[in-house]
């Protein structure tokens, strides 16, 4: 299994080498430069010919993707223009923030939508089933942010049950008060987005587990007269499990990369946020970064996926 | 072959349910196995014999399945069973051998947990007895190295292999019946014969009565004690081996041993039936439902019935007594 894994994080290092690229491609795509509009209208032409000679922007591009990258590893991406903040101060608290409310999304959706997706399955075209789709066509169906606006409106301001803004409450302390603090803060939009996410994985689940119920090795275990629900725990759930499994990973950075909405109608600090504002007022630096590590957190989770898929099928093992 | 009836079959007749309305897949089987005895089950594909092997261990989906008639089995008529009762009595007392060894075990199980599965539900043998079994097991059916293999997975072995290990999972708790369908059919022939030798092994250890579907008749005819030819979901010609491939009477028993390639004739083409079976909605139960397929023959009104023209001799209809080939009219 080592050897899968090697592998797998071996393929990643020229897909990061391309994305990178084309990352940079992107960057210097974009309108403008770094002086534009910093540098005062009456200045001479010929300064900033110079400015930018010696800023190295008439270096061939591979250059100027070398200097990026050397930079990048020394963790210096550059200066935020609007808040003049290096972007790496500004991307890390928010990055952790964004990370940690996906992480409880992703937990909250799985263990809403694994037992309800299992009973859909197993009891097919019952009541029970019946439900659980129109549940699912719900979910599937009412805009996010409509239901984002309504559980805050409802749950944060009407009943004040959840704070409605920011990552933590001012008057925390210690370390348990902090964490609950943050807990406290994330668990509204969590439980939200975490239950209009679990659309795909209850239909998956419960198409994959009817599909397993007319395998062939279903049948064996019954004939070996294993009573029903042992056969739904020991090979119906796991064989149906699998392709949920293998899309965890891709379902956490879908989570952090689509983290905007949620952000935004929450106030919530994160990522998607900042990705927003960013674009609005033109902070390329801070555009740039997020991408670059989008990109990579989507590479990390197909890497992931394809770590856990290595550890529960025991087919795609390399030996 | 012993006097003891294993299983006896009564006027069972099965019936799924299609858009919601039942259709009989087989119709008024009545049949007996005894112990020792090795009952092959022969017709083409849709002719009932796996719906009527499925039906003797209670494997249909009973939502959509209607099951008359009478299935003894040791004196007890299983239709009654709940499914507890038959969940102890199947893989302990009778053991099904499946078709295809490819998809009949679970991918992401060791060999040796999918054996010792029918172990833990049966016996109370301590973990270590249960081992030494499977080892046991596996050597039982020819495979070598039993420790290793019962550590790999499905996909690390053969497909002779999986099926031996299939059968290890039906023998496990030494069953009485055993029903194999079509056991070899996924299997090169010369693995076939291996697969064959190794049941009548097991067979003649056991004592056990077996159940064989196939649609070979060279299969049957080396190791079937008695057969019973399927046609539309009933049996048409039934009798001990040697008569049933040296004197067949009805037609469709005829058709099918002339069927079957042989490389002793001078005539290089393959006898073929004509037409196929009928499929389960179009079939009209009140009329001779094999005449369709032998046009040349006039055809007798009503539903024919099955009588005994020798002892132990069954066969469905008059029309065999005046049957001739087409190209022998």
């Amino acid at each position: 299994m080592w050897k899968t894994i090697l592998r797998r994080v071996l393929i990643m290092i020229p897909q990061i080498i391309i994305l990178s690229i084309l990352v940079f491609m992107l960057a210097k795509a974009m309108p403008g430069d770094p002086f534009t509009g910093s540098i005062g209208p009456n200045t001479d032409p010929k300064q900033i010919v110079a400015l930018k000679r010696a800023a190295g922007l008439y270096d061939p591009w591979y250059q100027q993707y070398w200097h990026w990258i050397v930079n990048l590893f020394h963790g210096n991406l550059g200066e935020s223009y609007t808040l003049k903040q290096p972007v790496t101060a500004v991307l890390g608290n928010r990055i952790s923030n964004t990370i940690w409310l996906s992480l409880l999304t992703l937990i909250i959706s799985y263990a809403v939508a694994i037992p309800l997706g299992m009973t859909a399955g197993r009891y097919e075209g019952s009541r029970r089933d019946r439900g659980i789709v129109i549940f699912n066509f719900i979910t599937f169906g009412v805009p996010t942010f409509v239901v984002f606006l309504l559980g805050l409106f409802l749950f944060g301001y009407q009943l004040g049950w959840f704070p409605t803004t920011g990552t933590i409450s001012a008057d925390a302390s210690g370390f348990i008060g902090e964490a609950l603090s943050r807990l406290n803060h994330m668990i509204l939009p969590a439980i939200l987005a975490g239950i209009l996410g679990t659309t795909s994985t209850i239909q998956y689940l419960r198409s994959e587990i009817i599909d397993s119920k007319s395998q062939d090795y279903v049948r064996t275990a019954r004939a070996k007269g294993v009573p029903t629900n042992k056969v739904y725990s020991r090979h119906i759930f796991r064989n149906s499990l699998l392709p949920i499994a293998a899309f965890a990973g891709f379902q956490i950075t879908g989570l952090i990369g689509g983290s905007i909405i949620v952000e935004t109608v929450f106030s919530y600090p994160g990522m998607g946020q900042l990705f927003v504002s960013s674009i609005t007022s033109r902070d390329y630096s801070v555009v740039t970064a997020i991408v670059l590590f989008t990109g990579i957190l989507a590479l990390l989770g197909s890497l992931l996926s394809d770590i856990i898929m290595s550890i529960v099928d025991p087919r795609i093992r390399i030996e | 072959m012993s006097e003891k009836i294993l299983l006896s079959i009564k006027d069972v007749s099965t019936a799924f349910k299609i858009n919601g309305e039942y259709y009989t897949a087989i119709d008024k089987v009545s049949l007996d196995l005894h112990q020792d005895e090795v009952l092959a089950i022969v017709g083409e594909s849709g002719s009932g014999k796996s719906t009527l092997a499925t039906s003797i261990i209670g494997l249909h989906n009973m939502n959509a399945t209607k099951i008359n008639g009478e299935i003894d089995f040791n004196g007890r008529d299983i239709l009654k069973l709940n499914e507890s009762e038959f969940n102890q009595l199947r893989g302990n007392d009778m053991g099904m051998i499946f078709q295809d060894p490819l998809a009949a075990l679970n991918p992401l199980m060791r060999i040796g947990d999918q054996i010792k599965e029918t172990l833990d539900v049966h016996s109370d043998m301590t973990e270590n007895q249960k081992n030494a079994r499977v080892h046991e097991l596996i050597d039982q059916v020819g495979i070598p190295n039993p420790e290793r293999v019962a550590r790999q997975f499905p996909h690390e072995l053969s497909g002779g292999m999986r099926q031996r290990i299939i059968i290890a999972i039906a023998i496990a708790n030494k069953p009485e019946l055993i029903i194999a369908d079509e056991p070899t059919t996924a299997l090169d022939v010369t693995i076939q014969a291996q697969i064959l030798d190794l049941l009548k092994d097991i067979q003649q250890e056991n004592h056990a009565g077996i159940i064989l579907i196939t649609h070979d008749l060279g299969v049957v005819a080396e190791v079937a004690d008695t057969v019973a030819v399927m046609y539309a979901g009933e049996i048409v010609e039934q009798g001990p081996v040697d008569i049933i491939f040296n004197e067949p009477k009805h037609p469709y028993t005829r058709s099918l041993l002339r069927a079957m390639p042989t490389l002793d004739t001078e005539n290089d083409d393959l006898y073929v039936i004509e037409g196929s079976v009928p499929s389960i909605k179009k079939m009209d139960r009140n009329s001779d439902l094999f005449a369709p397929r032998i046009p040349w023959v006039p055809v007798t009104p009503g539903h024919p019935e099955i009588k005994e023209v020798a002892p132990g001799h069954l066969v469905r209809g008059e029309n065999w007594k005046y049957f001739k080939f087409k190209d022998e009219v």
